[in-house]
């Protein structure tokens, strides 16, 4: 079983998506800020790790900076057009992906992201 | 120059008007002429009164002279009537000695035309026994009446002639006395006698008649007729009068005055050029200056114009600018819940066929959650835009935080504590408005605080004012953050439209207050809400 991490500060966000992965036959683990996500991924083996960008404390694109290697494929997800560090995300996530998505799409990614990671 | 010439200008310079130089000048001009002509006609004046006397002085020598003239004729007179004939023809050859071309006759009246007795002189007009007519005739019975008298010019072939004769009582009765001398009225014989003033400033010509008549010039000292200014004085002599004629030589007042009134014309006419060159050289500077005020108001409305356009584009571009904010910010805003609303729906589509409806449920309140969401941030939106005035009642504070709390609890970690709430008692203002404004600090003092914290909610009665206070134990802020605050669209949070302070504050100051912020990093924060004249007195306190 793939272990994948959900980082959102958004409850509702966090919550559904760790219904549709384990759904979908993944193992989840949830982190409500940047700071949390960045603890469990240090102190877990994650396959992927889907986590948003914006979040108090700590934004994805900082956290994706901070993990040691071998990173975890990470997918960032963003409610803005205008990201920050938008061209720093697409260049180290594995993918970066626009709020609201579409559920099976990203389904398909994380399970690339897996194939990728193995 | 020319510049300012074009245009505008030219017409500007005919408004100065080319009539005030034309004015001037002709006013100058004419004042010249008037002086001109008053004082030469002064001058004239001067020089006639002063022709006038001397003439009367010319005359008063002439009388004098021609009064004289009986006189002489005495001694002939007492020679006829002591010595008779003889003794009178021994006095006149004496006589005519000294004027050799005088005739001098003893005449017979009486009876008859008067006839000459006896003529002395070297070459006598009348021989003995002539009988006399014409003017010689009518001298001598003019002067048979007891005066002396002169003839009038006449003619005996060449020669021109005049006489006096004088009769009884210088005569015997019967007997009167006729000198006639030849006379040359020309100018050459009469200058010995007129070298001395009054002759010298005239010249004259003396009549023997009492108009101006040629034939009867006796004596003139010029060649050339008197024109122009001519005093006339009449000359008694015996009964009949004389005429003196006297014309001034040069200027009797001598030749500045007659000068002074050419220097009045010449100098008010050299005056009125200058004043006219001066008035239109102002005029010229004036049409200039004005020339250029008009050019520069003109440049200046393009300028002020164009101004405007900008500042009016630059506005347009603002609203734009604001408008795309505000799209911006709801729009990345709504996402989030739009995103979670599209999770719950794909999982209560494949909870459905499990028929799963614990699950389902869950997943419709999460749905419900994000809806409420989404309205909250439209209504955030919505306050932001409507512009309400504050419908006024009175409620506790008390009360009203009750309210804003049930709406916005705490989150774990959090203590809210009440200071003084009770006593501060009723208060006048808009209900919603003013929970509205507890709720907005409420969340920013809940979202200040990581992890464990107190938010204190303070209230302080002052007169009629009340002071209401929420402070946290939070982060705090820097004084960029602080200054930056009450800014629309301004957020410090990852997530949120920026909206809640500037709301507000358009809320408290509506109510006629303030509101004040104090903080620093790391030692939380504390917003002040002030709302003068909001307090109601204890006795109107609703129980």
């Amino acid at each position: 079983m793939s272990a994948v991490l959900v980082a959102d500060d958004e409850a509702g966000m966090r919550e559904t998506l760790a219904d549709i992965l384990a759904d979908s036959g993944y193992g989840v683990t949830s982190a409500a800020d940047g700071n949390a996500a960045l603890d469990a991924i240090r102190n877990n083996q994650f396959d992927v790790v889907v986590m948003d960008i914006r979040m108090p404390g700590r934004d994805g694109v900082s956290v994706l900076r901070e993990v040691g290697t071998p990173p975890p494929r990470v997918i960032l997800m963003t409610a803005y057009a205008k990201e920050r560090h938008l061209a720093e995300a697409r260049e180290k996530a594995f993918a970066v992906v626009h709020k609201p998505f579409s559920v099976p799409q990203l389904l398909d990614l994380v399970a690339s992201a897996v194939r990728a990671a193995t | 120059m020319d510049q300012v010439r074009d245009g505008d200008g030219a017409p500007r310079s005919w408004r100065g008007g080319r009539l005030l130089p034309a004015a001037v000048f002709v006013t100058l001009a004419l004042a010249a002429v008037v002086g001109f002509l008053v004082v030469r006609s002064n001058v004239g004046n001067q020089n006639r009164r002063l022709l006038r006397e001397r003439t009367g002085e010319v005359a008063l020598l002439i009388q004098s002279a021609v009064s004289n003239l009986p006189t002489s004729l005495q001694p002939l007179g007492v020679a006829q009537r002591l010595g008779g004939t003889q003794a009178f023809v021994k006095e006149a050859n004496a006589q005519a000695s000294h004027n050799p071309t005088d005739t001098i006759a003893l005449v017979r009246t009486g009876a008859g035309p008067p006839t000459v007795i006896a003529a002395a002189g070297l070459a006598p007009i009348f021989p003995d026994g002539t009988a006399l007519t014409g003017v010689p005739a009518t001298a001598i019975a003019s002067a048979e009446h007891g005066k002396p008298t002169a003839t009038r010019v006449f003619r005996v072939g060449q020669t021109r002639l005049i006489g006096f004769a004088v009769g009884a009582p210088a005569t015997s009765p019967g007997r009167a006395v006729l000198i006639v001398a030849p006379i040359h009225p020309s100018p050459t014989a009469t200058h010995t006698v007129t070298q001395q003033r009054p002759f010298d400033e005239l010249d004259v010509a003396v009549y023997a008649a009492p108009r101006p008549e040629q034939s009867q010039l006796v004596l003139t000292t010029t060649k050339a007729p008197l024109t122009g200014d001519v005093a006339y004085r009449r000359i008694p002599v015996g009964d009949t009068r004389w005429l003196l004629a006297a014309k001034a030589r040069d200027p009797l007042g001598g030749s500045f005055p007659g000068a002074v009134p050419w220097i009045i014309l010449a100098v008010g006419l050299f005056g009125a050029g200058i004043a006219t060159g001066v008035v239109l050289s102002f005029q010229r500077r004036r049409d200039y200056a004005l020339a250029l005020v008009d050019a520069r108001t003109a440049e200046l409305n393009a300028s002020l114009e164009e101004l405007s356009d900008t500042q009016a584009r630059l506005v347009f571009q603002e609203r734009l600018a604001a408008i795309g904010q505000v799209a911006a910010a709801v729009g990345h805003e709504l996402r989030n819940p739009l995103g979670v609303l599209t999770n719950s729906l794909y999982l209560i589509r494949t909870a459905l066929p499990s028929g799963d409806t614990g699950r389902i449920e869950r997943h419709l309140a999460t749905a419900e959650r994000e809806i409420g969401a989404a309205v909250v941030i439209v209504e955030g939106l919505l306050d932001f835009a409507r512009q309400s005035e504050p419908e006024l009642e009175e409620f506790d504070v008390d009360e009203l935080v009750d309210e804003a709390l049930s709406v916005a609890a705490p989150p774990v970690g959090v203590d809210v504590a009440r200071r003084r709430l009770d006593d501060v008692g009723g208060v006048r203002g808009d209900r919603q408005q003013l929970r509205q404004v507890l709720l907005n600090l409420l969340t920013n003092a809940y979202a200040a605080i990581e992890g464990e914290g107190v938010v204190m909610i303070d209230a302080i009665a002052d007169g009629r004012r009340v002071e209401i206070r929420v402070s946290d134990t939070g982060v705090g802020m820097d004084e960029d953050t602080v200054n930056h605050i009450f800014d629309p669209f301004y957020t410090r949070k990852a997530k949120g439209i920026g909206l809640g302070l500037a709301v507000t504050r358009r809320i408290v100051e509506a109510h006629g207050g303030t509101i004040a912020v104090r903080s620093a990093p790391g030692e939380g924060t504390t917003f002040a809400v002030r709302l003068p004249g909001a307090l109601v007195p204890s006795a109107e306190t609703p129980a």
